[in-house]
């Protein structure tokens, strides 16, 4: 059998395969080329930008819990205009989908960041109203239905024509709802989930481990409920989805894509196999290969409802 | 292109009731190792725990390399239980390890609990370099450990004790400024908890005495993409957040921001 179709098409945004790495995990794609040919990944959400360099939360910064961690980076970036004009070119020397994760403190802050970023050499805009780690913004704008629709409507205008994914946050009474206002509002594409808020205590100290207190969890423990919001998302939204949470093989590919995802990030696996991406890319092929399937596509929402 | 390794671990010692260490193949396509440099080990095959384990180079030899871990928890555990014969995968090394070009002969090595590890590597390597033993200044809790290695690179070694139970009763930082008093010394590298490091460095800045200083920190990918092992850095009148494990682990102790 000859290999298996892997391109997907998100709504306009078209990766040559469905393998892309989580906003936060994988920097600018610097530090992982040492380790994996970019050219294999079928997209990047480079770390989340903001129109103004961060310095990010104070240390400790990660608290490591049973099969996952919490993180507390709080947004740590460059800047917008050092990731236009230092990472981009960088990335485009590499045959991947450059993948802009933007955020903001109001309104208006979003709408300048993705106005500068849309008009930026990128391939699409992930817009973060998810983050659990900044004290404005981030989650804020995530967890209301109406706030959700505002944010996505006002930043869809301000983006011209430019291919847009809002990244939904978990930490919410109904995704669905969530999901179904993004899309009212004009998303392209949906990416899911963030990281679910928590917390680790040290017994000891009776002080929590993060400087921060709480921090989002991520890892293959919240893998289960990030299917679970896949799988009830896709039941409503036409747009296509971005599935992520704990994956780590190829299994917890198909199981994503089988609920519903048109494509998948890997996140956090990456600081435990830098090579994942490659080896999951592997993995799937020969999964599809072994199973008689000659396009990726065909699996997608295949899961018996 | 990088990768990670799986490799034997040739023999363990036990040095203390929390201390051990394991000796592992060096492969031939490893890059070189510096002292200060660390390995991200993988505790265990099947996944859990999660993150790898930061753990410093002790010993760099031929064919093997040294490395001395603290049991601190459930990942360090499954290190220690892992059978000589067997393989742990690991990751590194990483990190840039001491900066040692511009070397000079008049400096002192200091190192503090856990954190003699790097150094003895440090004192090897000088040693070669120099042909001359360098001073070492080494604190402990209690009953120290690794002295028999240790003393194989430095026929100077200065024990301070918490405890009192050998050496000088007390700091390092006693032992430290007897040296700065008497001699001319350049640079004082040093390897410990938190609270030595930034007092080593508060007494070498009196004596405008230069430092470099292995920070410690948690850590998730250990090659710096992640951002969460951060330490501030003083650059001009900024104050950045740097990674630890790309950026350091070493600093300059003039460019470190203890009090954040």
């Amino acid at each position: 059998m000859s290999n298996p179709i892997m391109k997907v098409d998100l709504n306009g945004l078209v990766l040559h395969n469905p393998i892309t790495v989580a906003s936060g995990t994988f920097g600018f794609g610097r530090e992982y080329a040492e380790y994996v040919d970019l050219n294999d990944i079928g997209g990047i959400m480079v770390k989340g930008l903001t129109l103004k360099p961060r310095a990010g939360n104070p240390s400790p910064r990660v608290a490591e819990t049973p099969m996952g961690m919490l993180n507390s980076v709080g947004l740590q970036n460059p800047g917008i205009e050092y990731f236009i004009e230092h990472e981009i070119p960088y990335l485009r020397q590499f045959n991947t989908a450059i993948i802009a994760n933007i955020n903001g403190t109001n309104i208006e802050e979003y709408c300048e960041i993705a106005e500068i970023t849309s008009k930026a050499d990128v391939d699409s805009l992930e817009l973060n109203i998810s983050c659990p780690n900044v004290k404005a913004g981030g989650l804020a704008f995530g967890t209301d239905p109406n706030m959700v629709y505002k944010v996505t409507k006002a930043v869809r205008e301000a983006s011209g024509n430019k291919h847009l994914i809002v990244k939904l946050s978990p930490n919410v009474k109904d995704i669905k709802e969530i999901a179904l206002a993004a899309e009212e509002a004009g998303a392209d594409c949906l990416s899911m989930i963030n990281t679910l808020t928590g917390m680790v205590i040290d017994i000891n100290s009776r002080t929590p481990i993060l400087a921060r207190g709480i921090g989002g969890m991520s890892g293959p423990a919240v893998k289960p409920v990030a299917v679970r919001m896949v799988y009830e998302t896709a039941g409503v939204v036409k747009i296509p989805i971005i599935g992520m949470g704990g994956i780590s093989n190829y299994k917890d590919v198909v199981e994503f894509m089988l609920a519903g995802a048109g494509a998948i990030s890997i996140g956090t696996a990456n600081f435990v196999d830098p090579r994942v991406t490659k080896r999951v890319l592997n993995d799937l092929t020969s999964y599809l290969k072994s199973n008689n399937i000659d396009n990726i596509n065909d699996i997608v929402g295949k899961v018996i409802r | 292109m990088k990768k990670t390794y799986d490799l034997k671990i040739m023999d363990r010692e036990v040095l203390s009731q929390e201390v051990f260490k394991i000796l592992l193949e060096k492969p031939a396509d490893m890059p070189e190792i510096i002292p200060g440099q660390f390995f991200g080990l993988k505790a265990d095959d099947n996944g859990y725990p999660l993150l790898r384990r930061p753990i410093s180079v002790s010993r760099v030899d031929a064919n093997s390399f040294e490395l001395t871990i603290k049991l601190v928890g459930q990942g360090t555990e499954l290190i220690y239980n892992k059978k000589i014969g067997e393989t742990i995968n690991v990751l590194g090394p990483v990190g840039n390890g001491f900066y040692l070009e511009e070397a000079k002969k008049n400096s002192i090595i200091v190192g503090g609990g856990i954190g003699i590890s790097p150094v003895k590597e440090l004192a090897r390597v000088l040693k070669n370099k120099f042909n001359d033993d360098f001073p070492v200044l080494l604190g402990f809790r209690d009953e120290p450990f690794d002295l028999e290695d240790f003393s194989l690179y430095s026929s100077k070694i200065e024990i301070a004790t918490e405890s009192g139970i050998t050496g000088t009763k007390g700091y390092v930082t006693t032992l430290l400024e007897e040296h700065l008093k008497e001699n001319e010394i350049d640079t004082v590298y040093v390897c410990g908890p938190h609270v030595m490091l930034k007092a080593v460095k508060l007494l070498c800045d009196r004596y405008n005495v230069t430092t470099q200083l292995l920070m410690e920190e948690r850590m998730a990918c250990g090659i710096g993409a992640c951002l969460v092992c951060t330490c501030a850095i003083k650059e001009g009148t900024e104050i950045k957040n740097k990674r630890v494990c790309k950026d350091g682990p070493v600093f300059y102790g003039s460019e470190v921001v203890f009090d954040v």
